[in-house]
């Protein structure tokens, strides 16, 4: 397992490191290249051609081969004079309960659109010229019917090209079924329940939403394995929903494999004021895991809050959304420090897109927020990195077209490699990028799985249970 | 079951159930002096959570210390109330009172309820909550919630001032005078005009400090308003309309019978206890557990 430690490195070893990163850099300088070809999108693939390179870097000589797609230029205008625009639509939740999640996730929704424009639009063969994008969106309110509302105009009014789906399973899954009805390619984002997939017209940017625990179930196993963590029980809460009920129920077959005792369920509603019987009944058993999983993330925190007022202290307390700022802040520092759960797409993870790791952190500067404030958002970012490139795979925005490209490419996101499951998977659509565990110690966040990818050790029992 | 999971089960169906009393008390007073119905007086319970969540923002007051605080402003603010929406829009149709005050509460709670939805919503508040943290106490053996039992505490302190307001001071037997009969009052000389006023300013300062407790145990949303109103309905029936002990008694029924309904049958069936108190005390009891006692 890979542990931060603070040691120096020798001169043999930085120059080891300098020299691979010279050649990353070389290889990286290629592919941007290529990235700027794809959005300054004047260009037309042409026959490749392999370039090497010899760098020296510190007295030490780095051969590189890349592969380079040969540009052909055919400029035709500017973005103003495009014949049409590539229209990309979403809703947002700007307002309601869901606003502490991805309140703007509208604003980081235009910042890409100004950007991706000024880098030069998007390159679409059928045109033989870049295309500018536009995305409309439209404040669901947090509202099913209100989300549903909205796609159904996006379909039919607005006429979008492709449509990037809402926030949470409530807000999706009328979403998708919008799309499927009109025939308009759909991604889906944060939001991975069963019922969003096996359709036509659907994919989605995450794995199914039930293996969210997966992952932590890992690290239990590991921990317990290597360094005698006691986890015998385990209890679960969630909101009385399809993405909390989803994850629960895939958790407790999770914990039952591994003969962990799972002593209680509890499921509530999104307006919960009191949680004091959930409490009670979990303070009975002393569970030594709770897990809590709701879309609305800031009840985690009023749960957690009035179970330590009712002096309810599991060893661990995985809050489903305790990476959200604006959980951790209702908390508190004390009752937050230790608490584990999940993160999507963190940018620790290695990963690189076509646009990059720093055109995402341009757009995160231009709305206004940072990865842990509103990790969900990084979600539906990828969304639209997908959704940029089945176009310009499909090279038309003939839907049946974009569509075939979205089943058919394989890319990588911010958040990972990504596909969706093609039939006759029984969830035709679902993507590939799952969660990974986190917890914040002393306010610093750690990537805790899997090994190769964590960035510190578990602190198990959490300080609170000491 | 253990005697510590029933005593956490009671302390928190007393707590809520005292709330639920004292809102319930506010919105009896207002219709008995008045005979207006106002839909809007749990959305002042509402309104009681969000400036006690503004003012320990803004102040970095402690929420204990903010309880001198909620009381007046909220009396300053049922007052306006009275002043203007009741005297302004309510009073001038004479002839239907009731119906048009319930429409128009309805209508005022609505604009209250979007506009702090909207507000809180941009500030990424859409759950008003306090955040109070106390050790719990550890009393032979027994863990005692801290932040629950200081506010059950400062609930009957409340209670019992209120009892004395309304039992021994000239505006308690005035305010008793008019709900009794508001024409005989009249012609003995109280001023109902003035007392009404008064009414909806001692029943907002007792919703908006029930909400800024509740916020400090619990949680709301702005949207909860008609909620509190329907619970203080609920009460007022069980307990008898325009009668003090019936309104804390029916609170406390209401509380506990919602704090063991979600233990057993879960959360989401709490709220149904209400509802259906409600009908069979209508069916059995029209006039309340107290109500014949007036």
């Amino acid at each position: 397992m890979k542990v931060p430690n603070n040691k120096k490195i020798s001169r043999r070893e930085f120059l080891a490191v300098s020299s691979a990163a010279a050649a990353g850099g070389v290889v990286g300088g290629l592919a941007v290249g290529g990235i700027a070809g794809y959005f300054a999108g004047q260009s037309a693939a042409g026959p490749e051609r392999t370039i090497t390179q010899t760098v020296t870097v510190g007295g030490a000589t780095v051969t590189t081969t890349a592969v380079q797609t040969q540009t052909v230029t055919r400029t035709v205008g500017g973005l103003e004079d495009a014949p049409r625009k590539i229209k990309i639509g979403a809703t947002v939740s700007e307002t309601g309960i869901l606003t502490a999640s991805v309140g703007l996730l509208g604003k980081a929704y235009k910042a890409a659109e100004q950007l991706i424009n000024q880098t030069g639009g998007i390159y679409v063969e059928e045109y033989g010229r870049r295309l500018p994008v536009e995305i409309i969106y439209y404040d669901d309110k947090s509202d099913p019917a209100t989300t549903e509302r909205f796609y159904t105009r996006l379909a039919t009014e607005d006429q979008v090209d492709i449509m990037i789906g809402p926030f949470t399973a409530v807000n999706a899954i009328p979403a998708a079924t919008i799309a499927e009805r009109f025939g308009v390619p759909h991604i889906d984002g944060a939001a991975a329940e069963k019922p969003i997939f096996n359709k036509k017209w659907v994919v989605g940017v995450l794995d199914l939403v039930e293996k969210w625990l997966t992952a932590y179930f890992e690290m239990v196993d590991w921990y317990r394995e290597n360094r005698g963590y006691k986890i015998e029980t385990v209890a679960f809460a969630n909101s009385d929903e399809p993405f909390g009920n989803e994850v629960s129920d895939f958790g407790i077959k999770l914990a039952e494999r591994r003969g962990i005792s799972v002593v209680g369920h509890e499921k509530y509603a999104f307006d919960t004021q009191d949680f004091t019987p959930i409490i009670t009944k979990f303070k009975a058993e002393d569970p030594d895991v709770i897990i809590m999983t709701d879309p609305v993330g800031i009840l985690q925190a009023i749960f957690w809050k009035q179970a330590f007022e009712l002096g309810l202290r599991p060893r661990d307390f995985h809050p489903a959304f305790g990476l959200l700022k604006a959980v951790r802040d209702a908390m508190g520092p004390q009752l937050s420090d230790g608490i584990t759960s999940d993160d999507w797409m963190p940018p620790e993870l290695p990963y690189e897109s076509d646009l990059g790791k720093k055109f995402y952190e341009k757009v995160q500067a231009a709305a206004g927020y940072k990865h842990e404030e509103y990790p969900w958002q990084t979600i539906h970012y990828a969304c639209l990195e997908i959704a940029l490139k089945a176009v310009h795979v499909a090279g038309t925005l003939d839907k049946e077209k974009i569509r075939e490209a979205l089943y058919s490419m394989r890319i990588n996101t911010i958040g990972g490699p990504w596909h969706a499951a093609r039939p006759p998977d029984e969830f035709a659509g679902r993507g590939t990028i799952l969660p990974v565990p986190i917890q914040y110690v002393g306010g610093v966040k750690r990537v805790l799985w899997p090994p190769e990818l964590a960035t510190g050790e578990w602190v198990y029992p959490a300080p609170w249970a000491r | 079951m253990s005697v510590e999971t029933h005593l956490t089960i009671i302390l928190g169906g007393l707590l809520l159930g005292g709330l639920y009393g004292l809102i319930a008390l506010g919105l009896t007073m207002v219709f008995g002096v008045s005979r207006i119905l106002n839909v809007a007086h749990g959305d002042f319970v509402v309104l009681g959570s969000i400036f006690g969540l503004l003012i320990t923002t803004f102040s970095g007051l402690d929420p204990f210390l903010i309880i001198p605080i909620i009381p007046p402003l909220f009396f300053a603010v049922g007052v306006l109330f009275e002043k203007t929406m009741v005297k302004r829009v309510i009073m001038r149709n004479t002839e239907n009172t009731l119906a048009v005050s319930i429409l128009a509460t309805l209508a005022f709670a609505m604009i209250v309820e979007d506009i702090s939805f909207f507000g809180l919503g941009q500030a990424g508040l859409n759950y008003v909550s306090l955040r109070v943290f106390l050790q719990p106490i550890n009393i032979l053996g027994f863990i005692i919630p801290t932040t629950r039992f200081i506010s059950l505490i400062a609930l009957v302190l409340l209670a019992i001032s209120t009892r004395i307001i309304i039992q021994s001071t000239t505006f308690g037997r005035r305010l008793r005078a008019t709900i009794q009969d508001r024409e005989l009052a009249e012609v003995v000389g109280v001023n109902v005009s003035r007392m009404s006023a008064l009414s909806f300013g001692f029943g907002a300062a007792l919703a908006g400090i029930s909400g800024l407790f509740l916020a400090m145990i619990t949680s709301l949303t702005p949207f909860q308003g008609l909620h509190f109103t329907v619970i203080a309905l609920t009460v007022v029936i069980l307990g008898g309309l325009g009668s003090f002990i019936g309104s804390l008694v029916g609170g406390l029924v209401i509380g506990l019978a919602e704090a063991y309904t979600a233990f057993y049958m879960g959360t989401n069936w709490a709220r149904v206890v209400a509802i259906l108190v409600m009908i069979a005390v209508l069916v059995v009891r029209p006039s309340g557990i107290f109500g014949g006692r007036r």
